[in-house]
């Protein structure tokens, strides 16, 4: 189910809520009612990988038993076998389809069959909690592994099929009270309107210029023309929807967390606004980018750590494997190369000075991300590389067309809306209006805000009741 | 800090009421739909339940009012595109099917032989008739021409390799222009089929090519409009481009009825997937498909259904007033319904067929009968591989 969708936001979060609140009463029943909630949630797109999802939760209940109850080196052989199991899973399923695809290529010049319709919708980041929840077992970050308590973990919806990822000991730690927190609540609700006007007004209709602009470039210079101008808009709406898509959406998950009683940490934080690659990084899916360094960066170095070629080699590959783990396209293990190659770049020091000049160090990290997304967007290798030359006029292409003026006259609003909002604007005028709250501004904000809030909510559910939302881009199989 | 949660309860509280009023709303304005959505929905079936609440939702009131409300933003904002550039608003009020794409077809040669092929089977001479979809630039100017769908070319380029492989045609974009009609009153703004009196047009055209090219002294008097009743249905029809984008954003159409107004008397049978009907009686009892154009179910959104149904599998339609009149078979899409109901008075049997029913083997058939005349009509989207396997 999407957070996105009528269904959601009309029938199931309101009895969701209703079901979690009436319950405080019962620790025991509550569980078992956000297990439900979370099974159905998942069904509800998914109905066929219904088995899978509840073998994925025996299996990983199990091990979570096993790796605390048996002494440490049979632990350890538990959790190889475990990481193992999930994992294969996950690598067979959605790599198998790349393998043969690229087999063919080679040896007949043609792509083989496509096997991501068989991926379970949600099993790319089931599988990361999974692994983490069964590593934190072994570490002894989980004090006793209790059935009702790892459904509820490997369950709960607002996490369920695209992050954050977040560990079962900090989902713990983030709960307040079991009682009604007023304060929580009406913050996750804002949360959830801005995550869901984002999603809709500002990231579906920004995809809508880069969906089509890609989908022109694929079809080569010499059935369409697509002007360097079209080309470099259509590219700058794909770098603001991929952010507002997993800004939305981590909103709207720490939102319904918030409304539940859980205050979790944020997964984004403007990284457009970021001096480096690696800041970027660390400012974009936060969660994710720290689950690897937690779970396979480390792993890798282990205790070498002022061993520069084992950092070097170990943060190439983790690039490599975050750049698989998006997909199985060459396009994104070129990604993975193209972005290593920057963090290690500024690793090794040589970015020292840039950081310092402001406006330049910005420029060279949007450059690199820029062109980064050039390579994810693209279906193949190919057609990024038509994107570029499209870029650039060397596909002879003019520099702008009606086509061109036609995509700036209906998205330019959705564009510039979007381009503003990406820089730390609003926490800033935020964190004035607190400090300044006797000023006639902030006085008038406490009408404005909430006027503000249900306008949006009203044009998103327009537009979602008449062309409904588009998957979430992180929302992959 | 207390002002900073004040004004998200504030906010809170409000997104609270407005998730109270869907249910209460819906039970005010969709009761009946309301209880049978609660009746259809099997928990047996428990796959099926999103999709079945999301059909059940599409009928609600609520659903309606919620895109007209779409509609109005749109046009605040003054957007000329919807539905990701599927549908393109020109400044005259029409929508158009957009692409960024220009069409193409390397198989129109083939097609072409194909019916060049299907006429050394038959007994009479084979007709392609081509009308033009409202993209058309020979009938309208339109602004933003790279991102409307343009069937012109397709158009043009079939008819020329039909007249290379010696097949007859009509091109109807020449009576079109020639017939002093507006192009408000050929085309609907809110669907992609022309209207009756385009239809109507259609129908006087290809009575003067009978008469023209093969001499058939046809009387003209059942195409001269003034021996027709005209009911005009004002803004009571939304078509299927404006069913989609909704009515506040594309607006309403007149629909026009046509009946003649003398006498006849006609015996229909069709064959849809599930049914075989017959109907018989005058035009308007036989041929009028009342439900399409009853009010009572709200605005008109199948034009073309409005006579003879719009598509069938087979349809066989025999005038009995005129045994001596021409036998015609006609393999067509949905767009000849209304032609052929106003051809009726000339014929004693017309025959309508699509090559898209893969059990009729339509060589056979027009072998096995011997038919005056074999048209072939298909507008320039359906001029594809699926419109000539025969």
């Amino acid at each position: 189910m999407l957070f996105s969708s009528l269904s959601f936001i009309v029938l199931f979060f309101p009895i969701a809520l209703s079901g979690y609140y009436l319950l405080s009463f019962s620790t025991s029943l509550r569980k078992v009612f956000m297990i439900l909630a979370g099974t159905v949630f998942y069904i509800w797109g998914e109905p066929d990988y219904f088995r899978i999802f509840l073998g994925l939760l025996t299996l990983n209940f199990i091990s979570g038993v096993l790796i605390q109850r048996l002494r440490r080196k049979y632990g350890r052989v538990a959790l190889i076998i475990t990481i193992v199991l999930n994992v294969s899973l996950f690598l067979v399923i959605r790599y198998t389809g790349m393998i043969f695809d690229s087999i063919d290529m080679v040896l007949y010049n043609q792509p083989g069959y496509d096997t991501s319709s068989l991926m379970p919708l949600g099993m790319a980041f089931f599988t990361l909690r999974a692994v983490s929840f069964n590593v934190d077992c072994y570490r002894k970050k989980i004090a006793a592994v209790k059935f009702m308590d790892t459904l509820y973990y490997l369950t709960f919806f607002p996490f369920l099929l695209a992050g954050p990822l977040v560990s079962y000991s900090k989902l713990e730690e983030g709960r307040s009270s079991l009682y009604f927190d007023s304060r929580r609540f009406s913050v996750g609700i804002t949360r959830f309107i801005i995550g869901l006007s984002k999603k809709i007004l500002v990231a579906d209709q920004l995809a809508i210029v880069s969906i089509q602009v890609f989908e022109l470039t694929s079809r080569g210079h010499q059935n369409v023309e697509v002007s360097v101008l079209s080309a470099w808009f259509g590219l700058f709406c794909y770098a603001l929807r991929i952010y507002y898509d997993i800004s939305a959406y981590s909103d709207m998950a720490i939102g319904i967390a918030l409304c539940l009683g859980y205050k979790v940490d944020e997964n984004v934080n403007y990284p457009y606004a970021s001096r480096t690659v690696t800041e970027f990084f660390n400012r974009y899916q936060i969660s994710l980018i720290k689950w690897f360094k937690d779970y396979v960066m480390t792993v890798m170095i282990g205790k070498n750590t002022g061993n520069t070629d084992r950092m070097i080699l170990s943060c190439f590959l983790v690039w490599l494997i975050i750049g698989l783990w998006h997909g199985a396209n060459w396009t994104f293990v070129f990604w993975g190369l193209w972005i290593s190659l920057f963090v290690l770049l500024e690793k090794i020091h040589i970015f020292e000075k840039l950081e310092k000049r402001r406006y330049l160090s910005r420029f060279y990290t949007l450059t690199v991300i820029i062109i980064g997304w050039v390579i994810f967007g693209s279906a193949e290798l190919t057609q990024a590389g038509e994107y570029f030359r499209n870029l650039t006029g060397l596909n002879n292409n003019v520099l702008f067309n009606d086509q061109t003026w036609f995509l700036i006259r209906e998205f330019g609003l959705a564009f510039l809306i979007g381009l503003v909002f990406c820089f730390p604007i609003a926490p800033k005028a935020n964190q004035w209006l607190l400090k300044n709250d006797e000023t006639l501004l902030a006085k008038l904000n406490q009408f404005v805000y909430p006027v503000m809030i249900w306008s949006l909510f009203g044009v998103a559910i327009l537009y979602l009741n008449a062309q409904g939302a588009l998957p979430f881009i992180y929302f992959f199989r | 800090m207390k002002r900073f949660f004040l004004k998200k309860k504030i906010a809170a509280l409000g997104f609270m009421l407005i998730l109270l009023a869907v249910p209460v709303t819906l039970l005010l304005l969709d009761e009946p739909m309301v209880m049978t959505a609660i009746k259809n929905l099997k928990l047996e079936d428990w796959r099926q339940v999103p999709q079945e609440l999301q059909t059940q939702w599409q009928k609600t009131e609520l659903y309606e009012g919620l895109k007209g409300g779409y509609g109005r933003v749109l046009h605040r904002l003054d957007k000329k595109q919807t539905g990701a550039f599927n549908y393109i608003r020109e400044d005259n009020g029409f929508i158009y099917a957009g692409s960024f794409l220009k069409p193409k077809n390397d198989e129109l040669l083939d097609y072409a032989k194909s019916l060049r092929k299907l006429q050394s089977s038959s007994a009479g001479p084979i007709i392609f008739i081509s009308p033009p979809q409202k993209d058309s630039r020979v009938l309208v100017e339109l602004e933003d021409r790279e991102m409307i769908k343009q069937t012109d070319a397709i158009q043009d380029e079939f008819l020329l390799y039909l007249s290379y492989v010696q097949v007859d045609t009509l091109d109807l974009r020449d009576r079109f222009g020639a017939s002093g009609r507006s192009y408000e009153q050929l085309y609907y703004k809110t669907d992609e089929a022309f209207t009756t009196l385009a239809a109507f047009e259609s129908a006087g055209a290809i009575v003067e090519k009978l008469n023209r090219n093969y001499q058939e002294n046809l009387d003209p008097y059942y195409t001269d409009l003034a021996n027709y009743q005209v009911s005009v249905y004002e803004d009571q029809m939304v078509g299927s481009s404006g069913t989609v984008v909704g009515s506040s954003y594309a607006g309403f159409d007149d629909f026009t009825l046509l009946t003649p107004a003398f006498e006849t008397a006609y015996q229909w049978e069709y064959v849809t997937e599930n049914s075989k009907e017959q109907r018989s009686g005058t035009f308007a009892t036989a041929l009028i498909n009342d439900e399409n154009l009853s009010l009572e179910k709200g605005l008109i959104k199948n034009p073309m259904g409005v006579y003879l149904n719009g598509m069938n599998d087979f349809d066989k339609i025999i005038n009995p007033r005129n045994p001596e009149g021409l036998k015609i078979l006609c393999i067509r899409d949905e767009w000849f319904s209304p032609v052929a109901a106003f051809l009726m008075p000339y014929c004693s049997e017309i025959v309508l067929v699509s090559s898209a029913n893969s059990e009729f083997d339509i060589a056979a058939y027009i072998s096995e009968n011997q038919f005056d005349y074999i048209f072939v009509e298909y507008i320039p989207k359906n001029i594809t591989a699926a419109s000539f396997i025969f």
